[in-house]
């Protein structure tokens, strides 16, 4: 087989519709990493001295050209007049070989060297606390709005305020104004939450510029360590990767008040006069919430991992959305670099900025994919982002203007990966009326940060998963103070008031609907199932994607079970190599993304999954929709175009599926539907053709599970979701079969019930 | 006088006082006291009469908010409360009084012995729904 440069190209940037159309692919080859796209505005210093220029000659046939940057050409001359890629460029870099696994030496020590990390046995671990403070901006984001209504088939739009400001008086004048009561009447004391933040050392002064202040980057450290040797890391001379963990919003600081000493004002409230006293705070009580990753984080080290927890209580205590949190992640990973280059720090030259995982939970799982996001556009310290992790997240920009959504792309990230609970009592799903669908609502769920995504992802939706027992200290009631909701609720292990009396682990379990008032919900996890749970996924993917521990895969792609056998639904689009047949998010019904014609029968449509079930979709995507199969024509063809019909290096055909259930209102009625969706699947190879129909994809897809009955309060949250199925290519080859090399079509027979359509998206095939 | 009676969700937090003061540049501070604020991954909202409060910081023990108007209430404007995945609540807080002072807001019923619906949440019975009765 010629596997020329035409052919590398023709992979992985094929030629379109027409001669001048290239069409970026998925496909990335093992051998190559893509630094710079055909037409992507990858800036020219990404392109380094020794990369590989392949030049395909548009329309002429099978010419192209080979240069090597440095050599032969220098990295502008890829560049047209827009400042973009040119068209006929692609530019690859050899990938880093695998690395195998190494056989430990000694009883719990190995040595570290190049991008080799033992697999076993567990290494030690040292943790430790890091603080420092760094001059950035302090960004509140608030004050949500309602830009655009929903309608019966469109969702609202939404925007809300950021206010950065970097000066003392900035904080003085953008906190409102409180007052505490104090012995004397007629006196209040007077503080804002800025100048609270001054006085606990959350902020402090500039020392070079008394008008501005600085934040304190904090975290809890946890890195592998040397035997014998618990505050180095292991011998060698290998750099390590890194996690940064960023908690969510929760119960944060309290403070008491009392007389700075000030200069007293006066305010009339007629017919009273109070003085007012400028107050100074101590902190009363404070939840490290930053702490509450660190058996994750041990577990990390002992895999080779550095990972450091930071703590975004300045922003819980100032109301801050979103961006603040961001801003402390790349803050902090600024900081390692900055120690990376000590001479004499334990972490000097070890550190590997070019791989780095964001981990984020609740809020913290929007702010690590605006992080990534902002690492994209840095043009100095940019850091290799191989995976951005969100457990149970908000998705507040999910409603937001289009430009303004973050959606994790290979620009962003090597891989994205959402882990989410069916009980979340706390991003739950829940919706105002007027947003009419889970997937319309302002504070959305991880289903639509996956939805978004195209970056190599998965996403693992644990049934019986609340939101607060990932954190150990959000679920312990000695990090909160005696009286306070906090701590009941942290009593209870509870997200929410309203979940407390089905959740209380100190109530005896059952399993009978509806639920007695004595007992708790026997499917909901415990907090060492949920611990367990994000060492496997959380802790598989970081091996995964910064370790190249590719024995971790099986788990996100249907073929391993979690140990505790607690079930859960998959999706994903991983592989060494990916190509979409179609994502049917674009206005064109009539072709596919791969550039091929489509054509449907009348059943079949093009439309957002939600509007199926606004209920109980949680889901914001375009997908295809097949009704009740009805008239001749009952087939839906997609057509490939020449140079995306060899399939020959994949192995699998994957899709994220599901049906509507005309009933979820209690289990037994969940359980009653019609389930699985039923299809039938044929390629045709411009001669053969070969399907392979529900008796052969249902076996092959054994971890598919019905939607979890979820109700919470009067609320039904039960959500009826994608999971993705796989159909190996092999089913469709051998005597009779089709050719792999010259697959022309892909075509597909729906067998959906009345009222209860299938949804199929992400048609692709890969390599797994 | 009306009154505001209510089946509270045990989520919903509860209002008992607001106060208005000018925040300089047209801004209004309003400081809101009340309990059963929680700090959730999903934020707490408010808005008087058709105002959202910006800026909303919640204290740490529960017990109300700070935030921020961008321009002064009007009068009988009604506050309402709760989470950005719920409907806000309308509060038995009314905006009276304005001008150039300061302004307060109260409950309607300040003066009575104490509303029996503040004890919802010592109930065994309080519900997941909310509805909303006026009586005059």
């Amino acid at each position: 087989m010629n596997w020329g440069p035409d052919r590398v190209f023709d992979q992985i940037a094929r030629l379109g519709a027409t001669p001048a159309e290239v069409v970026l692919d998925e496909v990335e080859d093992e051998n190559w990493t893509v630094v710079a796209a055909p037409q992507s505005a990858t800036p020219p210093q990404d392109v380094i001295d020794g990369d590989l220029v392949i030049e395909r000659a548009l329309g002429e046939g099978r010419l192209v050209s080979l240069r090597v940057v440095g050599r032969d050409v220098g990295p502008h001359e890829l560049y047209g007049s827009d400042g973009l890629v040119r068209a006929e460029v692609l530019v690859l870099r050899p990938a880093r070989a695998a690395a195998p696994p190494t056989r430990a030496r000694g009883a719990a020590e190995s040595d570290l060297v190049g991008d080799q990390v033992a697999v076993a046995p567990p290494l030690p671990t040292h943790c430790f606390e890091l603080a420092t403070y760094r001059s950035m901006d302090f960004t509140v984001d608030s004050a949500r709005t309602e830009v655009t209504a929903a309608t019966a088939t469109s969702p609202p739009v939404f925007s809300f305020t950021s206010t950065r400001f970097r000066t003392i008086a900035g904080l003085d004048s953008n906190f409102a104004t409180e007052f505490q009561a104090t012995a004397t009447a007629l006196e209040l004391l007077t503080f804002t939450r800025g100048r609270q933040l001054l006085d606990t050392g959350y902020l402090r002064v500039d020392p070079t510029n008394a008008a501005r202040f600085q934040v304190r980057v904090r975290g809890l450290v946890c890195h592998p360590s040397r035997a014998g040797y618990r505050e180095q890391l292991p011998a060698g001379t290998g750099k390590l990767p890194i996690a940064i963990l960023v908690h969510g919003n929760h119960a944060s600081l309290e403070f008491t008040v009392a007389d700075s000493g000030g200069p007293r004002t006066s305010l009339g409230i007629p017919p009273i006069r109070f003085t007012l006293i400028p107050g100074r705070s101590t902190i009363l009580h404070d939840v490290p919430s930053y702490r509450g990753y660190r058996y994750l984080q041990e577990h990390l080290a002992q895999m080779g991992i550095v990972s450091v927890s930071i703590d975004t209580n300045a922003a819980n205590a100032s109301g801050s959305l979103v961006a603040l949190r961001a801003d402390l992640v790349l803050e902090m990973l600024d900081h390692l670099k900055t120690l990376d280059g000590t001479t004499g720090h334990a972490f000097h030259n070890r550190l590997d900025f070019s791989r780095v995982a964001l981990v984020g939970h609740s809020r913290g799982g929007d702010a690590v994919a605006m992080a990534a996001d902002r690492n994209r556009t840095r043009t100095r310290n940019k850091h290799g982002i191989c995976a951005v992790v969100a457990i149970a997240p908000t998705d507040l920009t999910g409603m937001l203007a289009t430009a303004s959504r973050l959606e994790m792309t290979r620009d962003h990230t090597a891989s994205f990966l959402c882990v989410y609970g069916s009980h979340d009592g706390d991003v739950s799903g829940r919706f105002v009326a007027a947003e009419r669908s889970p997937g319309w609502g302002f504070t959305g769920t991880g289903f639509r940060h996956y939805d978004r995504a195209t970056a190599p992802r998965a996403m693992v939706f644990i049934h019986g998963a609340t939101h607060n027992r990932f954190n150990t200290i959000w679920i312990d009631p000695a990090a909160h103070r005696v009286g306070t909701g906090a701590r009941r609720l942290a009593e209870a292990q509870a997200d929410s008031s309203v979940d407390e009396a089905a959740v209380d682990p100190r109530k005896p379990p059952s399993t009978a609907f509806p639920l007695p008032a004595a007992n708790r919900d026997a499917r909901v996890l415990a907090d060492t199932a949920h611990r367990t749970l994000a060492r496997e996924y959380v802790g598989g993917w970081l091996a995964l994607w910064l370790l190249r521990q590719t024995a971790e895969q099986p788990r996100f792609v249907g073929a391993q079970a979690n140990t505790l056998g607690a079930l859960v639904a998959l999706q994903w689009k991983l592989g060494s190599k990916r190509r979409s047949v179609d994502n049917f998010d674009d206005s064109d019904p009539t072709r596919n993304v791969a550039g091929g014609a489509t054509t449907r029968p009348p059943f079949v449509r093009e439309r957002l999954i939600e509007l199926a079930d606004l209920a109980h979709t949680p889901h914001h995507d375009r997908t295809l929709e097949a009704e009740l199969p009805t008239g001749a024509s009952r087939i839906y063809r997609s057509e490939l175009p020449t140079g995306a019909r060899d399939w020959s290096r994949f192995t699998t055909l994957t899709f994220r599926i599901s049906k509507r259930f005309p009933d979820v209102s209690t289990p037994t009625a969940i359980a009653a539907a019609t389930f699985p969706p039923t299809l039938q699947i044929t390629l045709f190879d411009g001669t053969n053709r070969r399907s392979v129909d529900q008796s052969v994809i249902a076996p092959l897809n054994p971890l598919t599970v019905r939607p979890y009955h979820r109700l919470r309060g009067a609320d039904n949250l039960t959500k009826v979701h994608l999971q993705t199925w796989q159909v190996p290519l092999s089913q469709f080859t051998g005597t009779g079969g089709v050719s792999l090399s010259t697959i022309r079509a892909v075509e597909i027979g729906f067998d959906a019930g009345a009222g209860e359509p299938i949804h199929l998206d992400t048609l692709s095939v890969v390599r797994i | 006088m009306s009154q505001v009676n209510r089946v509270r969700d045990p989520d919903q937090p509860i209002v008992t006082e607001a106060n208005f003061y000018p925040g300089g540049e047209g801004r209004v501070h309003v400081h809101v006291v009340g309990r059963n604020f929680v700090e959730r991954g999903i934020p707490v909202e408010a808005r008087v009469g058709a105002q959202v409060v910006g800026r909303l910081v919640l204290r740490g023990d529960g017990r109300g908010f700070a935030g921020t108007l961008e321009r002064g209430p009007r009068e009988g404007d009604r506050l309402y409360v709760g989470y950005a995945d719920s409907e806000l609540q309308p509060t038995d807080v009314v905006v009276r009084g304005g001008g150039s002072g300061a302004m307060l807001a109260r409950r309607e019923d300040a003066d009575a012995e104490g509303d029996e619906n503040e004890n919802a949440e010592d109930d065994e019975d309080a519900e997941g729904g909310t509805h909303t009765n006026e009586t005059q």
